[in-house]
């Protein structure tokens, strides 16, 4: 349902270029970096490999505990310095390049496991030291460490290291509003990467925006997944009322903005049953915050023309709805309630847009 | 295809800018032309199918929620009634706003769902003892015409997957769970994923069904999946079991079958998507599969050497190294394959 990107004649003709302006650097254009599937599969072997080092070294006992967090900070600092002096991963690079970027992935990747470890060890396992070290040295990864994938994990790992922080305060109120917030923050920062894209990858800030923007999303997504999450045992729940309030007024936000750059009037009546749907479907889905973050994500997929943002709402729809449906927090009774209303005021709330719209003609293609 | 044809994505323009090919403010420009906000006609076409797929979706899940709590003060025909009654309802729905229009074929697609849940709501109320199974093979059956008539691609997808727990929920119960059962299911799973694979590579354009790559990617991936997993178990069971485990845990003459299939779909699939229709994602899932035999074999070889051995520390450096070397292996030879059908696109009139 998203539009393609335009064609590169057709946006260096949109630009007021010449429409072969880019025909010099033809080679340079289509030999890009790896796709996205490529990237999980390398770093789905990498963290295997550096689980496998872990077991080593837990097995022999060649380093103290003690130790460990020594051990990790030099493994960070040797992949960065790694990553640093091959070539970028959106460039063509040769095969012993390709292989170093990989031993510098699997170092990095150990460097998190081994400084979870050692902190631990140090802090007694203290929830809040280990956390507050995981962010910092999430932090330096995503800030010196040049590559698509580490900044993607990065990003949204240092998000459930503000979690893990969290897990330490005895006020499970305050745990359950900070929880939220912090998912709101990230989600709030995740649209302004994709909102703001065409001016951050002119800038300065080209190789951090597109990986953080998938990384906070697919954080924001998992961490409402509320049960999921808490199920590992080191979060607890979110409050949920307030992040689906912050998602339903960032939606809102979003569409009235929209609305304002395509030169139409920021509030109308067609945008007032806009803002009602999205109260609407708020109210009826509040204890699981999931589904507007999803729909959150649909909407920024198609403003950015993003397939892989696109696919990851459409899979976080699925999933959110599942998780719903599973949920034990209603009797399926209150559920089906809940999912009938909520269904039928947006297909009503469609119908009623629609004339509002005065374009009903935009229902009729497939 | 020539490179003014291809899409403007933000990694080609900043390779352009990074060639010298556009200067920094015709690189701003450019990319400012490349990610601009989708029209306002775009915009209400979006937001009209997203309010329909989502007020769809809500609405019947809460149905098959309602049934699901099985309401003791509702009775066997009231239940019943009721979902006949959303049966019918949304096939007129279906049928007034037209199967060949995004909101016909989401009501086809929930009178599929819905023709479930009456099966369900009749086994519910009385009862006769029918496996689980046939619940969803004969749902699967009876949303064939509302395929037909749609020509839906997710609802294609969902008599798929009806059809996969259909087979999945018959094994449970008629197939047992000794090895060679599983390696059988497996075949089956791959058998049924790849059959749906070739018949919508070969004959859903000429059917009328359309999804763009994702339908076919996630179907072949349903197809390598079970047969990957099947041919890792194998080799790992049997082929390098030495003399440790019982004898029912051996996937037998089915795990060489399901091994040997695995084998030919990979090969075919390295084979067609490299040259035939070249496809990147395919040949990674290829990939995939292998690194998942080659790992598990490796697995249950360092097994056996902790097993024989008091060296507790050297097979886990063993596997890591292992596993650096398959990483990078992997990507350099997926990295040789994308530069290559690159160049071959280039080359092409």
């Amino acid at each position: 349902m998203i539009l393609p990107p335009p064609t590169l004649g057709d946006a260096l003709a949109a630009a007021g270029l010449p429409r072969e302006a880019g025909a010099g650097g033809a080679g340079a254009a289509n030999a890009g970096g790896s796709p996205w599937y490529v990237r999980l599969l390398v770093g789905g072997l990498a963290w295997a490999a550096a689980l496998s080092v872990t077991g080593f070294l837990a097995a022999t006992g060649m380093i103290d505990e003690d130790a460990f967090a020594y051990w990790g900070l030099a493994a960070a600092a040797a992949s960065i310095v790694l990553a640093r002096r091959g070539p970028s991963d959106a460039d063509a690079r040769g095969a012993v390049a390709d292989f170093v970027a990989q031993l510098a992935l699997v170092l990095s990747l150990l460097a998190r496991v081994l400084v979870v470890i050692g902190v631990g060890t140090w802090a007694d396992g203290n929830q809040a030291v280990v956390g507050g070290a995981m962010v910092v040295l999430e932090i330096v990864l995503f800030i010196a460490y040049p590559d698509f994938l580490q900044r993607f994990f990065a990003s949204g790992l240092a998000c459930c290291w503000l979690l893990v922080v969290l897990g330490e305060v005895d006020d499970v109120l305050f745990v359950a509003y900070a929880r939220d917030i912090v998912t709101l923050l990230a989600a709030f920062g995740g649209a302004w990467l994709w909102i703001d894209r065409p001016r951050l990858l002119a800038g300065r800030l080209a190789d951090y925006a597109s990986p953080a923007g998938y990384g906070l999303a697919v954080f924001v997504v998992g961490a409402l997944l509320q049960e999921t999450i808490a199920a590992f045992g080191r979060f607890l729940p979110g409050a949920r009322w307030p992040a689906t309030a912050g998602l339903a007024i960032g939606v809102v936000l979003l569409l009235v903005w929209v609305r304002g750059r395509l030169g139409r009037p920021r509030v109308d009546a067609g945008a007032g049953v806009l803002i009602v749907l999205v109260a609407a479907l708020a109210y009826a889905t509040r204890i699981e915050p999931g589904i507007l973050a999803a729909v959150g994500v649909l909407l920024l997929g198609f403003l950015a023309r993003d397939g892989l943002l696109y696919g990851l709402g459409v899979a976080a729809l699925g999933a959110t709805v599942w998780h719903f449906f599973y949920g034990m927090h209603e009797t399926m009774l209150v559920k089906s309630g809940i999912l009938v209303a909520g269904g039928l005021v947006l297909l009503g709330g469609r119908w009623v847009w629609l004339r509002l719209a005065g374009d009903a003609a935009v229902s009729d293609d497939r | 295809m020539s490179s003014p044809t291809r899409p403007a994505t933000p990694a080609r323009l900043r390779r352009l800018h990074a060639a010298g090919a556009l200067d920094a403010d015709g690189y701003r420009r450019a990319l400012a032309a490349a990610l601009a906000l989708p029209p306002a006609a775009a915009w209400r076409r979006f937001l009209d199918r997203l309010m329909l797929a989502i007020g769809a979706t809500l609405t019947v899940t809460g149905i098959v929620a309602f049934f699901a709590y099985n309401w003791a003060s509702l009775g066997r025909l009231g239940r019943v009634g009721l979902v006949e009654l959303a049966l019918v309802t949304v096939g007129a729905v279906a049928l007034w706003a037209g199967v060949d229009r995004l909101g016909g074929q989401l009501a086809g697609m929930a009178a599929v769902a819905l023709t479930g849940v009456l099966l369900g709501a009749i086994g519910q109320a009385y009862q006769q003892g029918a496996d689980p199974w046939t619940l969803f093979a004969v749902t699967a059956a009876l949303g064939l015409p509302w395929l037909m008539a749609t020509r839906f691609a997710p609802l294609w997808l969902l008599e798929l997957i009806l059809a996969n727990l259909a087979l999945g929920l018959w094994w449970i119960i008629d197939l047992g769970d000794d090895g060679g059962a599983v390696a059988r299911f497996l075949l089956a799973l791959g058998a049924l994923n790849g059959g749906a694979w070739l018949s919508w590579t070969q004959g859903a354009a000429s059917a009328g069904l359309s999804a763009g790559r994702w339908l076919p990617r996630v179907v072949a991936l349903a197809t390598l999946a079970p047969l990957a997993i099947g041919a890792a178990a194998y080799v790992a069971i049997d082929v390098l079991r030495y003399d440790a485990g019982p004898d029912d845990l051996r996937f037998g003459p089915s795990g060489l079958a399901v091994f040997v299939v695995w084998v030919a779909v990979t090969a075919a699939i390295l084979v067609l998507f490299r040259r035939r229709w070249p496809d990147l994602f395919m040949l990674a899932a290829a990939m995939l599969g292998i690194c998942t035999v080659l790992t598990a074999a490796m697995f249950r070889w360092l097994i056996e050497w902790v097993q024989r051995s008091s060296d507790v520390g050297a097979p886990w450096l063993v596997m890591a190294a292992f596993l650096l070397a398959e990483g990078g292996l992997t990507a350099i030879w997926l990295r040789r394959q994308q530069l290559a059908m690159a160049a071959a696109e280039d080359d092409a009139p």
